[in-house]
């Protein structure tokens, strides 16, 4: 029962966390597109900012995967 | 805990020094020689470029000056066409101009010596017809009157009768 | 689960049997085969313990494995420090190997026609370390001084990091940095860099004026906790972040190869496959994009921490 209810927290958790980063960097992305065509000049450096920012939300994303995945192996 | 999220402090370890092994060998066996040859080289280009923009600017200023030359050869010619064309014009106009005058000049002259005999053909005829007409009085009257008072006389009748002519 | 797990019969979870893959093992593997056995080196109640490989240990009489590590015969605990020399470290040295001859080889050249143009893999490196050396180090540290003496740093890390990837993503090869520990230990360095860095450029005292955060002093009981938190934090981001992207592929990977024995038929083969290739390239393309993620933002927090001041 206990392991049960850890793997589906851990289920819900990464779909919560992927919903979160998802939206992050599908906005950013959005952003830094709309930036690059607007000022196509600046591309590059537009680029390693979204790369950046990116990685950046990709961290704390990945952060709670790794929760989850403790949840998930729990074997207590 | 499955194997791969164990923090093992040994591995940790033997990366740790690893790394900074890998990394004082590289900084001094590759990346000083790497990035001195990469400067090196990059100066070179960036002297080439420099050295090809200068020939590229020379050959430019050499290409204008050139160009300049020509247009000032042109100009020059032009210049001297019309010059020479003016003092044509000069020439002739004033040749003829000279010839115009010179003819005015010859007409003057012959209009003047006409004038001149005529004037003479008139006095002579004068005197001889004075004469004529004193000896012809003369004999008329049989050298009755003085000679002078009588020529004064006859002379101022006829130069009213050259007058009234 | 034993040192050789592959030895084991495959009636249990094949899921967390091929997780088990992932993770450090006491011999060199290639694959799932066991090439070498490697040394043992414990430190233990006050000395050292050597030993050539797990067999010799327990022959011994001292140690003996379970579940893949070393415990004291005597009452079943891990000793004080194991430092033994571990298949990732193999891997670690075999990358470091495979850098260091390509670097030798384009020095080489460098060395004899130092005015021709690059060729072939010295073009490559020559341009990952132009593009470190002006758009990650230069970029994003601002002090052109502290750029030019970290440059051998963010060099290195970044090809250790590129080479340890893509060693993961050759056939039978494991990937060193997607260990937590090698990560770790790949942040602890950065840590170090990026606050010993600031130090050294902008002096101490600027240095703890950076953990006000910019505030005014009556704020500072809330901004130095967050920001003495978010200067571990960002150590700790780059560590998790590198072992997960690189771990993340290899699970999915394994879960796509995974499906064939869950469903138990090789009808799903087809798919598994096709999904496989697409994730390994995937991968390929991450193993890249996290050597760059790594440097540059290691390089960003190094420029963010030795500004002058807000």
């Amino acid at each position: 029962m206990e392991l049960g209810l850890a793997w589906l927290a851990a289920g819900i958790g990464v779909g919560i966390s992927v919903l979160g980063a998802g939206t992050g960097i599908g906005r950013l992305g959005a952003a830094a597109l709309e930036a690059a065509s607007r000022q196509p000049e600046t591309a590059a450096e537009t680029r390693t900012l979204m790369l950046i920012a990116a990685a950046l939300i990709e961290g704390i994303a990945l952060i709670a995967c790794i929760v989850c995945i403790l949840l998930a192996v729990k074997t207590a | 805990m499955p194997n791969f999220l164990e923090l093992s402090p040994g591995l940790m370890f033997w990366t740790l020094l690893n790394f900074l092994l890998f990394v004082a060998v590289l900084a001094r066996f590759a990346w000083r020689p790497l990035l001195n040859a990469l400067e090196q080289r990059e100066h070179h280009i960036a002297e080439a470029l420099r050295q090809a923009e200068q020939a590229r600017q020379d050959a430019e200023r050499l290409l204008q000056e050139a160009q300049n030359r020509l247009q000032e050869a042109q100009q020059e010619m032009q210049r001297l066409i019309r010059e020479g064309k003016q003092q044509a014009e000069a020439f002739l106009r004033e040749a003829t101009e000279k010839a115009e005058q010179l003819k005015r000049q010859k007409l003057e002259e012959a209009q003047r010596e006409l004038q001149r005999q005529v004037e003479r053909a008139y006095s002579q005829l004068y005197a001889e017809v004075v004469d004529l007409v004193l000896e012809g009085t003369a004999r008329l009257l049989h050298q009755t009157l003085d000679s002078t008072t009588h020529r004064r006389l006859v002379e101022s009748f006829l130069a009213e009768v050259a007058r009234q002519n | 689960m034993s040192a050789q797990p592959h030895q084991t019969p495959a009636e249990s979870n094949v899921f967390t049997q091929l997780l088990e893959e992932l993770g450090d093992h006491h011999g060199f593997y290639v694959g799932p085969y066991k090439l070498l056995d490697l040394p043992i080196i414990l430190w233990d109640n006050g000395r050292l313990h050597l030993y050539p490989s797990p067999t010799a240990m327990e022959q011994a009489g001292l140690y003996r494995m379970v579940e893949g590590h070393p415990v004291r015969v005597a009452d079943g605990k891990p000793p004080a420090l194991d430092l033994s020399i571990t298949n990732l470290v193999v891997y670690q040295w075999l990358g470091m190997l495979l850098v260091g001859i390509a670097l030798w080889r384009a020095v080489r050249r460098y060395r004899a026609h130092p005015l021709r143009p690059p060729r072939g893999l010295q073009n490559a490196i020559e341009a990952l370390v132009v593009f470190i050396r002006d758009e990650v180090v230069f970029a994003n540290v601002g002090h052109q001084r502290l750029g030019v003496r970290l440059l051998p740093y963010f060099l290195t890390l970044f090809f250790f990091i590129l080479v340890l990837n893509l060693l993961g993503l050759v056939p039978g090869g494991h990937t060193a940095t997607g260990s937590l520990a090698v990560t770790g230990a790949l942040a602890t360095i950065a840590f170090f860099v990026i606050n010993g860095g600031a130090i050294a450029t902008i002096g101490l005292k600027n240095w703890l004026r950076h953990l006000l955060g910019g505030g005014p002093l009556w704020l500072s009981p809330i901004l130095v906790p967050i920001e003495i938190i978010g200067m571990f934090a960002k150590a700790f981001a780059l560590c998790v972040r590198l072992f997960a992207n690189m771990t993340a592929g290899h699970i999915a990977l394994l879960s796509l190869v995974g499906l064939i024995f869950f469903f138990g038929t090789v009808l799903i083969a087809p798919v598994s496959v096709a999904f496989s290739v697409f994730v390994y390239l995937l991968e390929t393309l991450v193993a890249f994009l996290q050597a760059y993620i790594f440097t540059i933002l290691t390089a960003v927090f190094l420029g963010l921490a030795s500004e002058e001041t807000h």
